[in-house]
Formats: structure tokens, C-alpha cells, sequence
């Protein structure tokens, strides 16, 4: 019973991440466009002054293709965008380090892991959920300068890619994909479930592929294997272990500025146009040849007709 | 022969719900009276009539979470109506406030349709609602609802006890700062800033305070902004362990936030740069943050 309760709670959460599937849209409720912007006055009478207009610590639904992304207004960056983090009224699959904040509504879990930028239009076209206090945007701002700092103390980690918080955390960044892939540079890495989501130690028992060609215990002394190779080719792209922690994917000329997807296994981690080259975590893996077994990295190029 | 026992918030609404024409039942409709009933546009004698509408909505949308909340209310022996009138009122709560944010950004919002971005507004604070009662009703550790009503452990509850009160309790802003502890908490940390903090960090404080607020602010108008950043990043540390060490509540910092800090920035003289402030403090009370 527990269980079955348990997966009609994610198909909640997944239903409230998807457009499309409201009254407004499917269901005999459906407004009708006549009643549409009709007897609601909308001048501000209400709430407290100081913070009304005022963008930072809102709650916005934005809408992108199908997807509804809520997410979270930390600061002004630069002229004309903002970071903004995911964040989810579902508290119930947060990490033990993800942060609660507090709202008129309830609470929010905010996710360090997931940032992006937005432009100023773009939040104008996101829908206002909700506002956060001031002391927890404060707290925000003190474990983002933390995360920044040393990411790895953050306990949001899991022991298995098949539970529901892990479910929950790979939704939340594929809703977010677009957005922090378009901000990428050479300081922003690829989010890779079983590099970033999954604990180090857990890593070699949760690798299909590693766990089929061999024993656990030679695929952990894989995992920190000394002298091995740094570098490897392949048809579609080259891994390059660039320091200790980080390793570069470049895709061959042939596939470069090509419409395509980057997949770790069953887990598409990048979507559009291939650039030049992509970071990700090195994950503890030394030997990049077993890097891309065990992970089965690939590149698909999109179908002719859908290339830019 | 099967015996139904309807309650009397089912009663009632069925009673106005019959009364309703076509037209007004119409989603769009249902979203405009909600919209007046938030904004007080509604007269009082009419104010339990047109709740209805809250209730109305709320049976419409997240459908498949409300009925899981049916089905967790069959097996906890929880009036399911209670749930609905507790919900509404919620509701209601958690908007009330924010009408003014709300009507801000529907103004700015270019283009779309007003009732859909409502309706994206009333989803989001039912959402919570939904969920805060399910965590509530599905936690087996909740002693609100276990008395009498899970006695074998068995999947359904067992055989039911008499129907349970709701006691269906939110976290949200809105009760924090109603809170009497919390208010005398942050009552306590004002006056401790007042007592102890010398002007240069009130007006830091308030500098970041109005930041966070996104007012203009005419403090540190002199200071480099990678200084501010420092001087913020440690302001942070300081507060933050208040509640670390249990100094002071993370609620009660709410609270001084949402009530005290607009009284200390009108209180405290705007200075251009910290070291500026920190020539002209009054008491030489300690100053590093």
C-alpha cells in the first residue's frame, strides 16, 4: 500500500511539472476566451509595500514547451539577469542538506545544484507563485556562498538512482536543462546523475554496464585505478582528463555545431547544438576507458531536417 | 440498505451548489469570484456564500491529489468535508497577503490570459495545502490522527472509530509572523541590536536589508562593491549563527525581519561608506561582525 501511495505521490509531482494537463486546457472547465481578462481589477492594495514589485526571494512558475518550471529569484547578476535556482513545493523528496524557505504558501525546497540565469523579460513572463522572507533569503545566500565554496560537504547525495528523491532530483534538472546549458562556459559543468547525484562509494554497484563485464570489486579498484589512460578516443567524441576532478568531452568535427544529445547511459545530460567542448565531474574515475564503459557516454546526432 | 452520512459541510455545499446556474460554475467564473473574495470585494453577509467558490475550485483542480486525500481520509476515518472547508481556508490565508504582489505582476504580465495566470496563482497555494495534508494524514507518526483510528495496523485502518476532528495544522509565513513567541523573540533581537551593535553595522544591515528588499539604497554608496560583498558575507555568518549556536530562533529572525528591520532602516541615518558609520556610532560597543 505504502509503496503504491508512494508512486501516485511522484505522478503528482510529475503532473504539476507538465502543462497542458490543467482545467484550463483539458478539461470540460476549459475557460472560454471571452471571459478572459474580464471583470479583475489588478492595481495592488495589499501586502507589504517595501517588497511589493520587487523581484529577488519570488517564487515563479515559467513555462517552457511543455514543462512548468518553479523556481526561485536569488539575486541580480548582471544588467538585465538574475540567478535563479529550481525549487519545488514538493519538500517531501528533499536532500538533507537542501534548503527549506519559508512562503506566504508553505515551504520550498531550493536546490544548490540547480541554478540558472533568466533575463529580466523572462521572469516578467514567469508566473508569481510566491515570496519568500528576507531571513531565508539570507540563509539561502549563506549556503550558496558555502556550496560555492566546497560542494562536496553538501549532503545531497543519494545511495541508489532508483529512488524517489533521485526520480525527483534527475525531473527537476532534465526541466531545467535548457536553461543551464545555455549559460555554459568553462566554468560550469555537465550535470551527470551517476556522477553528481549518486555517493562515490555507491557508484560502481550502480553501474549496469561495470557490474556486467565485471566482478564489483575489480569495478572499484577500476574507480581509482592509478597510471591509467587520460585520454580516450572514440567515432563520435574524445574524453580528456583536464585535472584531477574534471574531464573535457569533445565531439569530432563532424558532429560540432550539430543539433544533438549527449547521453550517459539511459540519461540524456545535454540537449542542442554541440559545441566545441563540455565539462563534466570526473566522479573519482581515473581511466577514462573505463569512464565510458561503465557510463556508455554517447553522442546522437538529431535527425536530418532537425540539425541547425 | 446502505446509510449515508453526509455531513454538514457537504450538506451545505451541495445546498448552494445546486443553486448554482451553468454560467457561474464556469471555471472562469469560479476564478473571478475567488479573485473578489481575495481582494475584499465581497460584502461580509456574502463572504460564507461565495467561499463556496474556494471549495468549488479546490474540488476541480489537482484532482488526482484530492483524491488521494479522499482515499487517506477513508482510511484514517477523517471527515473528508472537514478537509475541504480547512483547505479553503487555507487557501484564503496563504493569497490574502500577496494580493498586492500578485496584482503587480499580472499588471506586468504582457499578453497572456488573466485567468490562466490566476489559475497558475490559485494551483501553486493549493498544491501546498494538498500536500501539507497528505504529509499530515499519510505519516503514520502524525498523533493528530492516530488515536482509535489505526488500531490492528491493517490496511484499512482497522475497524473505524468514531469520525475524527481534522486538525490540520500549516507552516507558512503568514503563521510565523502572527506567533506571539516569535514576535517577542524578535522584539528581543531589535532591541539587542539597538543595545549592543554600533551604527556602522545597523547601517550595513540595513544596506543589505534594503538590497534584499530591492529598494535603492543610499548606504555604502561609497564602498567598493567587493568590500559590501565581504562585509554581507559576514553580517550572514554573524546571524546565522544566532540560530546555530540557539541564540535566537530562525523564526523569531523572521519575524525581525518582516517587522523591525523597516523601523531600524527609517531609525538609522543613511552613511556612505562603513568607516564613515563607524566614526560617528554612539556607544563603543563591539563592532566586528
Amino acid at each position: 500500500m505504502k509503496t503504491q501511495y508512494d508512486k501516485e505521490l511522484f505522478e503528482i509531482y510529475l503532473e504539476s511539472t507538465r502543462s497542458g494537463n490543467d482545467p484550463v486546457t483539458s478539461r470540460e472547465d476549459a475557460l472560454p476566451d471571452s471571459l478572459s481578462v474580464c471583470s479583475i481589477s489588478i492595481e495592488s492594495d495589499a501586502g507589504d509595500p517595501v517588497c511589493i514589485g520587487n523581484l529577488i526571494g519570488t517564487i515563479r512558475e515559467l513555462a517552457w514547451e511543455d514543462s512548468l518550471i518553479c523556481c526561485l529569484v536569488l539575486e541580480k547578476t548582471e544588467e538585465e539577469s538574475y540567478l535563479v535556482f529550481k525549487a519545488s513545493q514538493f519538500t517531501r523528496y528533499a536532500m538533507p542538506d537542501d534548503p527549506k524557505l519559508t512562503g506566504w504558501c508553505g515551504d520550498y525546497l531550493v536546490e544548490l545544484d540547480n541554478s540558472f540565469r533568466l533575463t529580466q523579460r523572462e521572469i516578467d513572463e514567469a508566473v508569481y507563485l510566491d515570496r519568500v522572507d528576507a531571513f531565508s533569503l539570507m540563509q539561502l545566500q549563506h549556503a550558496w556562498d558555502g556550496f560555492r565554496e566546497s560542494p562536496e560537504c553538501w549532503d545531497i547525495r543519494v545511495d541508489s538512482l532508483d529512488d524517489w528523491r533521485s526520480k525527483f532530483r534527475i525531473r527537476e534538472h532534465e526541466l531545467t536543462r535548457h536553461f543551464r546549458h545555455r549559460n555554459l562556459d568553462g566554468n560550469r559543468d555537465l550535470w551527470v546523475p551517476q556522477l553528481d547525484l549518486l555517493k562515490p562509494q555507491r557508484l560502481a554497484s550502480q553501474l549496469p554496464l561495470a557490474a556486467a563485464i565485471m566482478p564489483l570489486s575489480e569495478a572499484f579498484e577500476l574507480l581509482n585505478q592509478k597510471g591509467a589512460r587520460d585520454i580516450y578516443y572514440s567515432l563520435t567524441h574524445t574524453l580528456k582528463m583536464e585535472n584531477g576532478a574534471r574531464v573535457s568531452l569533445r565531439p569530432a568535427p563532424e558532429c560540432l555545431h550539430k543539433k544533438g544529445r549527449v547521453c550517459f547511459g539511459t540519461f540524456c545530460v545535454f540537449e542542442g547544438v554541440l559545441p566545441a567542448v563540455l565539462y563534466f565531474s570526473s566522479g573519482g574515475f581515473r581511466d577514462l576507458e573505463a569512464l565510458q564503459k561503465s557510463l556508455d557516454i554517447r553522442i546522437e546526432l538529431a535527425e536530418e531536417g532537425e540539425a541547425h | 440498505m446502505l446509510k449515508y452520512n453526509i455531513s454538514k459541510p457537504q450538506r451545505d455545499y451541495s445546498r448552494w451548489r445546486s443553486e448554482r446556474t451553468e454560467a457561474e460554475t464556469e471555471l472562469g467564473n469560479v476564478l473571478d469570484r475567488i479573485w473578489a473574495l481575495l481582494r475584499h470585494e465581497v460584502p461580509e453577509r456574502e463572504f460564507e456564500r461565495e467561499f463556496n467558490y474556494i471549495i468549488m475550485f479546490i474540488l476541480r483542480v489537482q484532482v488526482r491529489q484530492n483524491n488521494m486525500i479522499k482515499s487517506l481520509c477513508r482510511q484514517r476515518n477523517i471527515d473528508y468535508w472537514d478537509t475541504l472547508v480547512i483547505r479553503a481556508g487555507h487557501f484564503f490565508e496563504h493569497l490574502r497577503p500577496q494580493m498586492g504582489d500578485v496584482g503587480h505582476n499580472l499588471a506586468k504580465f504582457e499578453g497572456g490570459d488573466t485567468h490562466a495566470y490566476i489559475f497558475v496563482v490559485f494551483r501553486n497555494s493549493l498544491i501546498h495545502c494538498n500536500n501539507h495534508l497528505i504529509d499530515e494524514l499519510y505519516n503514520p507518526n502524525t498523533q493528530s490522527y492516530d488515536d482509535g483510528v489505526m488500531g490492528d495496523g491493517s490496511e484499512d485502518g482497522g475497524i473505524p472509530a468514531a469520525k475524527q476532528p481534522v486538525r490540520h495544522s500549516t507552516s507558512n509565513f503568514g503563521e510565523i509572523l502572527t506567533d506571539l513567541h516569535n514576535k517577542e523573540g524578535a522584539k528581543a533581537i531589535y532591541a539587542m541590536i539597538k543595545d549592543d551593535w554600533g551604527k556602522n553595522k545597523i547601517n550595513l544591515l540595513c544596506h543589505y536589508y534594503e538590497k534584499l528588499s530591492g529598494v535603492k539604497s543610499e548606504r555604502l554608496l561609497g564602498e567598493k562593491p567587493n568590500n559590501i560583498h565581504k562585509h554581507h558575507q559576514r553580517l550572514r555568518e554573524t546571524m546565522i549563527g544566532w540560530v546555530e549556536q540557539g541564540v535566537f530562533e530562525k523564526d523569531a529572525l523572521k519575524v525581525f525581519f518582516a517587522i523591525y528591520m523597516p523601523k531600524l532602516c527609517q531609525e538609522t541615518e543613511a552613511m556612505s561608506t562603513y568607516k564613515q558609520a563607524e566614526h560617528s556610532r554612539g556607544e563603543n560597543h563591539e563592532n566586528t561582525i
